[in-house]
C-alpha cells in the first residue's frame, strides 16, 4: 500500500495549518538538515579569481598598467618596446608565459598576403574562388584584398548549426570554430554576400584568406605561418596548434570577463582568423621586425581604406590617429584571452599586452603607447 | 508544473525575450484549457488561475530588469522558502510531492547562481543570502512534513506528472552546464 493511501487527505486549495506543535525529534532533523545546507552552501560558495599579484619585470610598468587592468582577472604580460630598449611587466606570468592572442592572428595572415603579393605568388585582385573550389558560390569571386581588409561582404562569422548551437548552451565560452579546414571552405561555399566593398569585420573571411593562401603555397596554414614568419624572426615560442590535440596538456587556459573559466580556442580550419598562441617576447621579436620593416610583407600594414569612423584599414591592421600619433594596431580575443598589438612606426614604440581574461586591454595598449601614465 | 521552471528551460532555448513571451503564451493556453463553463465562467477562471499570474509577474519583471536568469534564481529560491513556512493562502505547498518539486526548483536556482552568476562584480554576501534562504525553506518544509499527505488529491499518474516534470526540467538545467 502506498504512502499517498494512508497520508492524510487535504481538499484542493485549501490552507494547510500545522495542528499540532512539530515534536522535537522533527525540529531536530530540520535544524540538521538545515544547518547541513548552509555548511555545504558556503564551503561551495563561488570563488572569482583575480589579477594575480606576483608581479615581475619592471615595477613602474606594472604601476602604470595597473590602473587600466580594470577586467583583467588572471595574469597579464605586457611589454613596451622604446627604440631598442625592452621593458615587461607580469602579473602572474613570466615574459615567456604563452598566450592565446585571438584575432592578432589577422595581422600575421595579412603579412602572409602581402608576402605572396611580393613573391608574385598572388595579386590583390585574385579571386578565392580561383584558388579555392567554391563552385561559382557568391564568395568565389571576392578578391583577397577584400577578405584581408574586411570588405568582401561575408558574414562576421557563419552560422551555427543546431548541434553547435547546444553545444554553446552547454558552454557558452567554448570555441565556436569546430570545422576543419574543408569545413570552412564549405561554409564560404554556402555564404551570402551582403554590403559588398562596404569595411564589416568577418572572420569568416580572414578564415577563408588564410586557407586560400596555404592552398596556394600547397601547404597547411600553421606550417607557412611558422616557415614565412616565426622561423625568420626567432618566434620560436608561437605556434598554430589548430586543433586541441596538439596542445600541452598544461596549457594555459583564460577566463570569461565574468570569472568563469573558458575552454581553449584553437580555431581549427578558422586558425587563421585567430589561432596562434604566443608569448611577450616573441611578439617583441614580431613588434620589433615591424618598426624596422624587416618583417615579411610590410605592405599589409599601410592604409587603403576608410572605415568612415576615423579608422583606415591595411591588411587587417587599424590605422588610427591618438593624440596626434598615427598608431597601428590590432586587437584580440577568445573565450578566455584578450591581446594588443600597438605600434607607432614614427617613433619606434610598440605596446603588446596579453591577458588570459576575455577582458580588452586594447585601451591599456594604447595609453601606455602614448606614454600618457 | 512550475511555470517558471518551464520558462527556463525554453528561456534557454529560444533566448530572451522569446524564450519568457513563448512561455507566458503557454501558460495563458493552459490557463484557458483548464478553465470550464460558459465564456464568462471561463475567462474569470482564467482570471483565477495562479500559475498564470505567477507566469504574468515573472515574464514582466524579467522584461522590464532584462535579466531573466536573476529573476529566476531569486524567484526560484524565495518561491520555495515562503511556501515552506507559509500556512495559509496560495502561496504554500499542500503536499509532499509540490514541496519536492519546489525545493528541487530551489536548487536549481542556486545551481544557477553559481554557473552563471558573475561573481566578479557581485559581492558574495548574495549567495550566502540565497544558502541562507534555502536553508530557511529547509528547516519549514521538515518541519511541515509530518502533517503533509504525499499529493494533496486522490492519487493519480496525470497529478504526479506536475512535480515529476518539474524535477525533470530541474534535473535538465542542472545538468547541461555539467555535462
Amino acid at each position: 500500500m502506498s504512502n499517498a493511501v494512508v497520508a492524510p487527505r487535504v481538499p484542493p486549495d485549501e490552507a494547510v495549518p500545522i495542528t499540532v506543535a512539530p515534536r522535537r525529534a522533527t525540529i531536530a532533523v530540520a535544524t540538521v538538515l538545515a544547518l547541513s545546507v548552509a555548511l555545504i552552501g558556503t564551503v561551495a560558495r563561488p570563488v572569482p579569481p583575480s589579477l594575480s599579484t606576483n608581479v615581475t619585470g619592471d615595477s613602474a610598468l606594472a604601476a602604470a598598467a595597473l590602473p587600466y587592468l580594470d577586467g583583467a582577472l588572471d595574469r597579464v604580460s605586457i611589454a613596451v618596446v622604446d627604440g631598442d630598449t625592452v621593458t615587461y611587466a607580469n602579473f602572474g606570468a613570466d615574459s615567456d608565459t604563452v598566450y592565446e592572442i585571438g584575432s592578432v592572428t589577422k595581422t600575421f595572415t595579412s603579412l602572409l598576403l602581402a608576402d605572396a603579393i611580393e613573391r608574385g605568388d598572388v595579386t590583390a585582385e585574385s579571386t578565392l574562388g580561383g584558388i579555392l573550389p567554391l563552385a561559382g558560390a557568391p564568395a568565389a569571386d571576392v578578391t583577397l584584398a577584400e577578405l584581408a581588409s574586411h570588405r568582401s561582404g561575408l558574414p562576421r562569422t557563419p552560422p551555427l548549426s543546431f548541434q553547435e548551437v547546444l553545444l554553446m548552451l552547454r558552454s557558452p565560452h567554448r570555441d565556436p570554430f569546430v570545422q576543419d579546414v574543408d569545413g570552412v571552405i564549405a561554409q564560404g561555399r554556402r555564404a551570402t554576400l551582403s554590403r559588398r566593398g562596404t569595411i564589416s569585420y568577418s572572420n569568416l573571411g580572414t578564415a577563408l584568406l588564410g586557407q586560400a593562401l596555404a592552398a596556394d603555397s600547397s601547404m597547411a596554414y600553421e606550417d607557412l605561418v611558422r616557415q614565412r614568419i616565426f622561423a625568420p624572426l626567432g618566434m620560436s615560442a608561437s605556434t598554430v596548434p589548430v586543433t586541441v590535440e596538439n596542445l600541452p596538456t598544461n596549457a594555459l587556459t583564460g577566463y570569461s570577463v565574468d570569472g568563469k573559466r573558458a575552454p581553449v580556442w584553437t580555431l581549427y580550419g578558422s586558425a587563421p582568423a585567430g589561432g596562434i598562441r604566443s608569448t611577450a617576447e616573441d611578439l617583441v621579436r614580431y613588434a620589433q621586425a615591424l618598426l624596422n620593416s624587416t618583417a615579411p610583407g610590410m605592405g599589409a600594414l599601410t592604409p587603403r581604406w576608410d572605415d568612415g569612423h576615423g579608422t583606415r584599414l591595411g591588411y587587417a591592421w587599424n590605422t588610427t590617429t591618438v593624440s596626434g600619433r598615427t598608431v597601428t594596431s590590432h586587437g584580440g580575443a577568445t573565450g578566455g584571452f584578450c591581446a594588443a598589438l600597438a605600434l607607432d612606426l614614427t617613433n619606434d614604440r610598440a605596446v603588446i599586452i596579453l591577458s588570459s581574461t576575455k577582458a580588452s586591454v586594447e585601451q591599456a595598449a594604447l595609453t601606455l603607447l602614448r606614454g600618457e601614465h | 508544473m512550475d511555470v517558471v521552471v518551464l520558462t527556463v528551460i525554453i528561456t534557454m532555448l529560444l533566448g530572451a525575450p522569446d524564450g519568457i513571451i513563448l512561455s507566458l503564451a503557454v501558460a495563458a493556453i493552459a490557463a484557458m484549457i483548464r478553465s470550464q463553463g460558459g465564456l464568462r465562467e471561463r475567462a474569470l477562471g482564467v482570471l483565477r488561475t495562479p500559475f498564470l499570474w505567477a507566469s504574468a509577474a515573472f515574464s514582466l519583471a524579467a522584461l522590464v530588469l532584462e535579466d531573466w536568469q536573476s529573476i529566476a534564481i531569486v524567484w526560484l529560491i524565495s518561491a520555495f522558502t515562503i511556501n515552506a513556512w507559509r500556512r495559509h493562502g496560495t502561496a504554500t505547498d499542500r503536499d509532499r510531492s509540490r514541496m519536492l518539486a519546489r525545493f528541487a526548483a530551489a536548487l536549481t536556482g542556486l545551481t544557477m547562481a553559481w554557473v552563471a552568476g558573475n561573481w566578479v562584480t557581485t559581492p558574495i554576501v548574495a549567495w550566502l543570502l540565497g544558502v541562507a534562504l534555502l536553508a530557511a525553506g529547509v528547516f519549514g518544509m521538515v518541519l511541515r512534513w509530518p502533517a503533509l499527505p504525499w499529493f494533496a488529491e486522490t492519487f493519480s499518474p496525470v497529478r504526479a506528472l506536475g512535480p515529476t516534470t518539474t524535477v525533470a526540467m530541474c534535473t535538465l538545467i542542472i545538468a547541461v552546464p555539467f555535462t
